[in-house]
């Protein structure tokens, strides 16, 4: 709703300058209110549909319906519009307006739905939990004075230095040794360690969740993977998700389980594009298989393994859902994200939630900086 | 093409404008009505709650009987997001005309920023609500302006324990009436080769609630409904020695060698649902668990035959009754609103809400949808209004707390989100492991907001 005025109000403007203009003939004229009267149709068919969308009496199936045509159709009847609108004006004019007429939307957008809301959240994390007086530090103390966020500080630290090394050590051993394998053999090899991939956190929070599972003596037998084998070698059920502090890291293996096909399969390719001429002329001068790997191929990767290891950086220090689900952040096992949305959603405090948005703002930029810097040393390259 | 193109567009204007116009139509209807202030014929408002599925069947039963019955247009919408949605309503500037929310502590909030109708300047009588639903419930609603903005409805019962009666028969068990008797009941069984207790914490992320009703049910009688009061409005500190002693007190029956099925330790992996089921066993393996009115919704089939309930038993002399409620808000000033406001807490309607068939005691029937059961927010429905003798029992123990004004709510409920739904709740499984009274009430304390 926010972008389509400032357009409508754009487009005016570039009207009435044409009005004005020398070569504009009555044809020309009469084309451009066409072209303008288009466009404002379609922005009003638009807002009209948004705001029957919104509707809560209307009916469920034409809203669906309407909401599919209006994804599918809308964006597209927009842009067209708007091209039709800016080549009916005259020539030298359109052609300034023709780039603005295509950027603009989605400048509008980003700004709106990124830029607005990021300067946003670090002015309320300056300011109280109704977001109406401003409070200076007083989020920023609280949550390094807190006993939980502290400990979901130390967790989030421990899972960002643990999880993307482990999972991209793992990835890049698979990754090596599948490369040994025949074609069809090493096709299904991959596909099954990629399988994970494709389930969401949720979705293997609940995979995990069976077979972390824990009874208690009197409430039946262990259905749990893992509490049936401790079992059957004779020991005593675990409430696995309650022993502190290797709670954590059975969470992580949960992470790590559904990534490493990510970083596998980055890092295969990798290893592929390693030029055959170099690895044949490492053999021929003796080198062990080992030293192969660390010698030629390792250092040919590794700025693939770099981006793999920032883009899991990423993720973690992100990571919200598998706690959330498994644990909810108890027994000592909460990270910087879920607290975030436990602030926000749960006690509506929106200062300490923003404050902690910032912090895993500024925590994750260095990363980014990283990882656009190589991108473009790597551009350069090419 | 071009042409084509053009007709595609114009097709599609057309589409979208009939669509508006049909939406429009709606909007309007829903605003007409509440013109003739003596009847409530043709009033037309939008119900907004929290139940959906069966029991927001059950409601939309309730508002069709209604509608048919008076000549109303009133619709009940249902969302499983209750809280998020009414609040984004509301501040969005289009808040239903009618909600009623199972959180009270929540309206005071919209009440101070004036977007309720108080119920004095919709005509109610306070001091008829006030004998009717009790003086606690309407005191909830009672915001800083000193005037009253919600109107109890239909409550639920948490104060009970749930026994499995043919072992109470077969050993001749008493039902214990006193908390000491409580525990010598325990030693009692446990003397006899049975597991008292059973115990289930786990609630996805509201681990700990089970937890925070024993604390609560101990606390309103050993401290009292006042102590009880100034407890979760922070009038007095969550770490006060009153509330310490409530914690030992459970402490008492919780820790105590052999009474609970599973270990003290273990009780917060087992889901709430799950943790009377050992009671169906045979023999079975335990014999006593607390839990609230809703615990028959996870019995196996017929075990509300062999599962009966008594009330949670007097400390020191006192008794009382905890439990939760559905409490009426308004959101636009119309008499018409009012009027069926009115009759919808009257015992009639009351009973018309109790159940499917509204029992041998309903003028009008009842909602309709089988299985679901609501309790009396007024103390003048009859327990015929119900058609099973759990529920008709319940309503029994539910009219008289309502009526001697001992009906206290949930204190978890009432306190601020960090602590009743946070703090509270983790503070219950880390003690239930073992961690320190004092170490957590201290740390529950320190996380009540400024």
């Amino acid at each position: 709703m926010g972008t389509t005025p400032s357009l409508a109000d754009h487009d005016t403007t570039g009207t009435s300058s044409d009005g004005g203009g020398p070569n504009g003939g009555r044809l020309g004229a009469l084309r451009t209110v066409a072209a303008v009267a288009a466009i404002a149709a379609i922005i009003v068919v638009l807002a009209v549909s948004a705001s029957y969308l919104r509707d809560e009496n209307a009916n469920r199936l034409l809203q669906v319906l309407l909401a599919i045509a209006l994804g599918v159709v809308g964006v597209w009847a927009f842009y067209w519009a708007m091209d039709r609108g800016v080549s009916a004006l005259p020539e030298a004019l359109s052609e300034r307006v023709r780039p603005i007429v295509f950027v603009g939307p989605a400048a509008v957008i980003l700004g709106v739905y990124l830029v607005y809301p990021a300067i946003n959240t670090i002015i309320i994390s300056f300011m109280d939990r109704q977001s109406e007086n401003f409070v200076g530090v007083d989020n920023y103390i609280d949550v390094f004075t807190k006993s939980d966020t502290l400990t979901s500080i130390r967790n989030s630290i421990l899972w960002v230095i643990i999880v993307p090394v482990i999972t991209v050590a793992i990835g890049l051993a698979f990754a090596t040794l599948v490369d040994k394998l025949s074609k069809r053999s090493e096709a299904s090899a991959k596909s099954l360690i990629f399988l994970p991939m494709a389930i969401s956190f949720v979705g293997a929070s609940v995979v995990w969740g069976f077979v972390y599972s824990f009874r208690p003596a009197g409430f039946g037998n262990q259905i749990g993977i893992l509490n049936a084998i401790w079992t059957a070698l004779g020991n005593d059920p675990i409430n696995w998700l309650s022993v502190q502090p290797w709670n954590n890291a059975f969470l992580m293996v949960i992470v790590i389980w559904a990534q490493v096909g990510f970083a596998m399969v980055i890092l295969s390719s990798a290893i592929k594009a390693v030029p055959s001429e170099i690895v044949e002329a490492a053999r021929i001068d003796g080198a062990s298989e080992i030293q192969l790997f660390w010698k030629v191929v390792f250092p040919s990767v590794l700025s693939t393994v770099v981006v793999v290891w920032t883009t899991l950086v990423i993720t973690v220090w992100k990571l919200f859902d598998i706690v959330y689900v498994m644990t909810g952040g108890r027994d000592g096992t909460s990270v910087i994200a879920e607290r975030m949305v436990t602030e926000f959603f749960k006690n509506f405090n929106f200062g300490a939630g923003a404050a902690l948005a910032v912090i895993l703002f500024v925590a994750v930029t260095p990363v980014m900086v990283i990882n656009v810097r190589r991108f473009q040393a790597e551009e350069a390259i090419r | 093409m071009t042409r084509l193109r053009w007709l595609i567009l114009v097709a599609v204007f057309a589409m979208v404008a009939a669509a508006c116009s049909t939406g429009g139509a709606t909007t309007t209807t829903a605003e007409g009505g509440g013109e003739g202030a003596g009847g409530v014929e043709g009033v037309e408002f939008t119900l907004f709650g929290a139940p959906t599925g069966a029991e927001g069947d059950a409601m939309s039963g309730f508002v069709n009987v209604y509608n048919k019955e008076k000549g109303t247009n009133i619709q009940y919408v249902g969302s499983d997001d209750f809280e998020n949605q009414l609040r984004i309503r509301v501040e969005g500037g289009d808040p239903p005309a009618v909600a009623f929310t199972p959180q009270p502590g929540s309206i005071c909030g919209f009440a101070d920023d004036g977007k309720l109708v108080s119920l004095e300047d919709l005509g109610f009588d306070i001091a008829k609500l006030e004998a009717d639903s009790g003086k606690f419930w309407m005191d909830l609603g009672k915001c800083a302006d000193g005037k009253h903005y919600g109107l109890p409805w239909f409550p639920n019962y948490k104060s009970l324990i749930w026994y499995v009666e043919p072992t109470f028969e077969k050993e001749g068990y008493q039902i214990p009436e006193t908390w000491d008797e409580l525990l010598a009941l325990g030693d009692q069984m446990l003397a006899d080769g049975y597991t008292p207790w059973c115990f289930g914490f786990e609630s996805g992320n509201a681990t700990g609630w089970p937890g925070t009703d024993w604390i609560e049910d101990i606390y309103v009688r050993e401290a009292g409904a006042d102590m009880y009061g100034k407890w979760f409005r922070h009038e007095i500190p969550f770490n006060d020695p009153s509330v310490a002693k409530a914690f030992d007190t459970f402490g008492e029956l919780f820790f105590r060698d052999g009474f609970v099925l599973g270990g003290p330790e273990n009780v917060s992996a087992i889901s709430f649902k799950d943790a009377p089921l050992p009671m169906f066993d045979e023999p079975p393996k335990c014999l006593m668990h607390k839990q609230g009115s809703f615990v028959t919704n996870f019995f196996p089939e017929g075990g509300e035959d062999i599962v009966k309930f008594f009330p949670f038993p007097t400390i020191d002399g006192n008794g009382g009754a905890m439990g939760g409620g559905d409490t009426i808000i308004v959101f636009k000033d119309d008499p018409g609103i009012a009027q069926v406001l009115q009759d919808w807490v009257s015992a009639d309607w009351e009973c018309v809400l109790a159940s499917p068939s509204g029992g041998t005691a309903s003028k009008y029937g009842g909602h309709g949808v089988a299985g679901v059961e609501r309790l009396p927010g007024n103390k003048d429905v009859p327990v015929d209004c119900y058609e099973t003798d759990t529920n008709k029992t319940l309503a029994k123990v539910i009219t008289d707390a309502l009526a001697s004004n001992s009906f206290v709510f949930d204190g978890s409920d009432l306190m601020p989100p960090e602590v009743g739904q946070g703090t509270f709740w983790t503070g219950m499984v880390d003690w239930s492991k073992g961690k320190a009274t004092k170490d957590v009430i201290d740390a529950i304390e320190a996380s009540w907001p400024s």
